[in-house]
């Protein structure tokens, strides 16, 4: 078991290299560097003749100056000794503080969603899988095929339709104006919830559309399968036999599928919470894209990746602890 | 006995008729691709899902011809007009030939904004085949023959937009281009996929693991943000042109891992098989082998899996362009005409703008019914007796 | 062996009687029968083997018996499935028990149990063995009994229904299993209780399958095809392992197989199957040594013998038809050497019956 988490540890650490690499090089493409875009920022319009000695000074200042790889150096030893990411060109202050509360916003959307997506789509799966050919198993295609082809912005806004003109309420945000700026608290919390609960709809409908179909798939194998006979024929009570055998099962593939319903999630984030105005990373990774305020977008896009591997991490690990069929002995 | 009896004793079954016994033959002698598309064919769904997209080519494909318009004219009497609907009858009575009803400009009482009033004792009616603005068909064939018109002005089946630009016309163009942005990505990763999965596959050993590692990577980094990110570096003097090429591109960039692992993981597993050792053993190059050999025993299972990424290509391609990091107007795709229709405001006011959304989520249907069905026919373990 | 007059079953010796059993399935392709009236009885401690291709119908009959057949599986509501082991000797139809009613399931794996070809496939790869063990027996046996008892008695104390009882505590249960292990021969049971399927061997992997069905002391084992997965030399150690259990029980078994020549090692009596139906019924040592039916002779003359190395081996000529395809008349017809012309293809010969309780359906009798 130890061998086995060092080997994934390690396993995570060396794709994290790999993956701040690549996010330095994204950060690095577009046209023109930070100095040129301050120097535009701070004097156009100010009438001062910007000349490219003031610029040259200003990169020096910066330290931009420097060959890619030192400046890559000391973007990751901020990131790892004081969990710096650098500063927002955009804001004018430091990436850590314009990240702030919206790291914890993002996580809070991401727990929702994958909690709705399992709740919903574990059972009905399996419920599909046993009642073949019934009408929930029909309406379950339709509902997956449709979950995958309905683009998830254009559902948001259909969401934010029918709350607005239904419900009378406005879901845009994460929170009513009256407890926006409010220290947190429990009726703060609630309040939270409630806006939570479109962007977790919209942003579960495609998991769970696709998890919906894996489930029922994997149910109707293990359905199949001779050990599910024979614990009839042992006269088990059939409720039993479904949970203790097929269902337990089917469970599998989604544990093992977490990272990639993450990574899923985070992909859609952004353009979901655009159109919702959720105050969260994505719709930030947006903006700062727009605004090439690169050291944000390349810290979000960080922060994502990282997410995504951790949760690979945890499914590897669970599906370790569910099939004894995988061996714990690392490799 | 009768000279039915063979040799060995065997009789030939008589209850069993000729044409059965043809028909099995046929079975048995049938290419892999007479099968696949005779299971294919049985699959009704799949068959509409081709349908539907060959009929989105052909609007895309044609779309100079069957555009009352272009993408860029204006209709100044019908801004942010409904869609019309031609009519064969109305109070006057019947009429073979379609028709709409004319616009009056009326100034409102209150907002004295100029708005646009069907005038029912006028008609219009439909003609084909009519001379309309001029356009090159491909860049290349000049004409100026539409599908249809009007006898005066535009007839706009899907209404326009808030500067009067006929929205049917703009939705033939975007199919067009989002299809081709499809394609071309597709295509794309699939060339690199070929490239890089043959590699890793044939080579193995440590070019084996780079391309693992490489795969590993694309995988863990949410794709969307990852295509915004690239996009963003995309110069702003770069023509539309250019950035439809760099799309493409980075569509293909990230794409391509997915199809390179099964690709890998088909050539791993055959490259021990007897016909492959024999192609060594009598000097054939890694190349030949490759394409001679081993591609053609996955060819079923790669096209199966190109029609399955094509729904991710269109809609990375529709976020893209609907955010502002994609393709950037004039041009027109799916995703830039969507960019109208981002508020509720839109939705309230003008809801035919979402019409390309009906689009876009009928094109990643039919792709991915389309797919399915494929695969269904193209498993050879899915073949039942007789 | 001296011949015995034809004796009638009689319900004193009778455990199970299957009368007339028809199976269908509702498939895409249309309404198939894959068991179309089968009759056979079982005596107590007695055997029958079945043999027959694949796709004869083999599993479906047997499944039949206990009511394990897919959803889409439709038996003739008139066949008739009488159990005469039923705790205190009365009889019941088990075509007439409701699907998953508890008494179903109380005969089920308590009183008829069942072991299949694929041992690995037929426990559950992510419980250990010793759980699988375990359920089944609190499934169906009663707390209070000593795990100790010798096998032969325990049988008796099985209670009428467990559910109203007490359930056997999971301890207890747990050391059940393991002399069950012992005894079905598997070394270190105390070990092997808590390892799971694929950590031990195919042949280990059988016994421990027969381990979970007699745990409750069944008065009959179904065995479908149980050796047929195995090496020949495990393949005999198992079949020892059943017929010693079957003595120390007094359990009847039915026992499946392909393999003729198998079959005369087991069985008392065989009914020889061909699409659904039992073309040939006999006690061993007649069916063995004078086949009647053509296609029985053909099983016959497929073993492989020592005395007859220079034959080459002649399995039966053609396929088993889909039963989508059936054949009129008599199934085996298209393939049958002696086949009468206007005759064997137009019409199902009926049951030819003939001493010692046996019977052969084939014109050439009739
Ligand atoms: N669930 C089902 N649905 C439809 N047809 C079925 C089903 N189960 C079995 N059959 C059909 O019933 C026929 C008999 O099957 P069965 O499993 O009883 O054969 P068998 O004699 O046990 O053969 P084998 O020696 O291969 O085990 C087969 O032709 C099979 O196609
Ligand atoms: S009835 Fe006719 S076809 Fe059938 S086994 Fe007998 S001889 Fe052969
Ligand atoms: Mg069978």
């Amino acid at each position: 078991m130890l061998r086995f988490l060092v080997h994934r540890i390690f396993g995570l650490l060396v794709t994290m290299f790999f993956v701040s690499i690549m996010v330095f090089i994204i950060m690095e493409l577009p046209p023109g560097d930070y100095a040129d875009r301050y120097a535009f920022r701070k004097f156009s319009g100010t009438g001062v003749n910007v000349t490219q000695g003031d610029i040259d000074n200003i990169r020096h200042g910066f330290g931009l100056d420097r060959p890619a790889h030192i400046r890559y150096a000391q973007w990751m030893t901020g990131i790892l000794t004081r969990f710096d990411f650098g500063e927002s060109f955009a804001y004018e202050t430091s990436v850590n503080h314009v990240i702030g509360q919206r790291l914890w916003m993002t996580l809070a959307i991401l727990y929702t969603t994958l909690i709705l997506t399992y709740v919903l789509s574990i059972p009905i799966a399996i419920y599909a899988a046993v009642n073949r050919h019934s009408s929930v198993d029909y309406s379950l295609t339709v509902v997956s095929y449709l979950g995958l082809a309905l683009p998830n912005f254009l559902l948001a806004l259909v969401m934010l339709y029918v709350s607005v003109t239904v419900f009378d309420t406005s879901v845009g945000g994460l929170f009513s104006p009256e407890y926006e700026k409010a220290p947190w608290s429990l009726v703060k919390l609630g309040d939270m919830l409630q806006h939570l609960i479109i962007p977790a709809v919209v942003l579960a409908w495609s998991a769970t559309a696709l998890q919906l179909q894996t489930v029922r798939a994997t149910m109707l194998d293990e359905l199949n399968k001779l050990s599910v006979t024979a614990a009839r024929a042992r006269g088990i009570p059939e409720w039993k036999v479904l949970m203790k055998y097929p269902a337990r099962l089917a469970v599998n593939p989604v544990v093992s599928t977490i990272g990639f319903d993450v990574n899923r999630i985070f992909s859609e984030l952004p353009i979901v919470a655009l159109v919702l105005g959720l105050p969260e990373l994505g719709e930030l990774l947006i903006q700062s894209y727009l605004d090439l305020d690169m050291y944000v977008a390349g810290a979000i896009l960080m922060m994502l990746t990282f997410f995504i591997v951790i949760m690979n991490f945890v499914s590897d690990v669970a599906l370790a602890a569910l099939d004894p069929r995988i061996k714990l002995s690392g490799v | 006995m009768t000279a039915e009896q063979t040799i060995d004793g065997i009789f030939e079954p008589e209850s069993e008729d000729r044409s059965k016994i043809d028909k099995k033959l046929k079975y048995y002698t049938a290419s892999q691709w007479q099968l696949v598309w005779w299971r294919f064919r049985k699959h009704r769904v799949a068959m509409i899902g081709a349908l539907v997209l060959i009929t989105m080519a052909i609007m895309g494909i044609f779309a100079n011809f069957i555009a009352p318009c272009k993408i860029t004219t204006r209709d100044r009497s019908y801004i942010m007009g409904a869609p019309q609907m031609p009519k064969f009858w109305d109070h006057k009575g019947f009429s073979f030939r379609p028709f709409i009803h004319g616009i009056k400009t009326k100034r409102d009482p209150v907002t004295l904004r100029k708005l646009a009033v069907v005038d029912p004792e006028t008609r219009r009616y439909i003609r084909f085949f009519v001379t309309g603005d001029k356009y090159k068909m491909w860049g290349l064939i000049p004409s100026s023959i539409h599908l249809y018109g009007l006898e005066k002005g535009i007839l706009h089946l899907f209404g326009t937009d808030e500067l009067g630009r006929d929205l049917f016309t703009r939705t033939l163009f975007a199919t067009g281009t989002s299809l081709s942005i499809g394609v071309l990505g597709v295509l794309t990763a699939f060339v690199l996929a070929l490239i890089i999965g043959g590699i890793a596959g044939y080579a193995g050993g440590m070019m084996d693991y780079l391309i693992q590692r490489i795969t590993e990577i694309v995988r863990v980094v949410p794709v969307i943000p990852l295509y915004m990110g690239l996009a963003a570096a995309f110069p702003k003097e770069w023509s539309n042109t250019q950035v439809y090429f760099a799309m493409t591109m980075i569509f293909g960039l990230i794409g391509w891992p997915t199809l390179a692992r099964r690709i890998r993981g088909h050539l791993l597993g055959q490259r021990g098989e007897d016909f492959v050792l024999a192609a060594e053993l009598s000097g054939a190059s890694a190349g030949r082998i490759i394409t001679r050999h081993l591609l053609p025993s996955f060819t079923s299972y790669i096209i199966v899996d190109l029609i399955i990424s094509f729904p991710y290509m269109i809609l990375s391609e529709t976020a893209l362009s609907f955010i502002g990091l994609g393709l950037r107007p004039p041009s027109v795709s799916w995703g830039i005409l969507l960019q109208d229709a981002q508020n509720i405001r839109a939705i309230e006011q003008a809801p035919w703008f979402f019409i390309p959304a009906i689009f876009v989520v009928v094109a990643v249907l039919a792709f991915t019914i389309l797919g399915d069905g494929l695969r269904d026919a193209a498993d050879p373990y899915s073949v039942t007796q007789g | 062996m001296k011949p015995m007059p034809d004796k009638v079953p009689t319900p004193s010796d009778l455990l199970i009687d299957v009368q007339d059993l028809k199976v269908s399935f509702q498939t895409d392709e249309g309404l198939i029968t894959p068991v179309d009236g089968v009759t056979f009885q079982v005596r107590k401690g007695k055997t029958l083997g079945i043999v027959g291709e694949s796709g004869s119908g083999k599993s479906v009959s047997t499944r039949a018996m206990v009511k394990l057949l897919p959803k889409n599986a439709i038996v003739n509501p008139d066949s008739k499935i009488l159990f005469y082991g039923n705790g205190n000797g009365t009889c019941v139809d088990i075509n007439r028990l409701k699907a998953n009613s508890p008494e179903i399931r109380r005969i089920r794996g308590g009183e008829i149990a069942m072991i299949f070809q694929e041992p690995m496939a037929s426990f559950s790869p992510v419980y250990t063995i010793g759980n699988q063990i375990v359920e089944a027996i609190r499934q169906h046996r009663a707390s209070g009994m000593s795990p100790l008892a010798s096998t032969a008695t325990v049988g008796s104390q099985i209670m009428e229904s467990v559910q109203a009882q007490k359930k056997m505590k999971r301890n207890d249960a747990r050391d059940l299993a393991v002399e069950m292990l012992d005894r079905v021969g598997i070394a270190n049971p105390g070990m092997r209780v808590d390892q799971y399927p694929h950590e031990l061997s195919g042949g280990m992997r059988q016994r421990a399958m027969i381990a979970v069905a007699l745990s409750t002391h069944p008065k009959m084992l179904i065995a479908d095809e149980p050796t047929t997965a195995l090496d020949v030399t495990i393949q005999a150690q198992i079949i020892e392992l059943i017929r010693d259990l079957q003595k120390e029980l007094n359990m009847s078994v039915i026992f499946i197989t392909h393999d003729m020549g198998l079959i005369a090692r087991v069985a008392d009596v065989v009914a020889v199957m061909y699409l659904g139906v039992i073309v040939e019924r006999g006690r061993t040592d007649d069916l063995i040594n004078d086949p009647k039916h053509p296609y029985t002779r053909g099983l016959l003359d497929a073993i492989p013998r020592l005395d007859r190395l220079d034959r080459r081996l002649t399995p039966v000529a053609g396929d088993i038809p889909s039963p989508l395809e059936r054949p009129p008349g008599c199934p085996f017809h298209p393939r049958c050497p002696e086949r009468r012309a206007n005759l064997c293809d137009r019409e199902m010969p009926g049951r030819t019956q003939m001493e010692n309780n046996r019977f052969v359906r084939c014109f050439l009798y009739a």
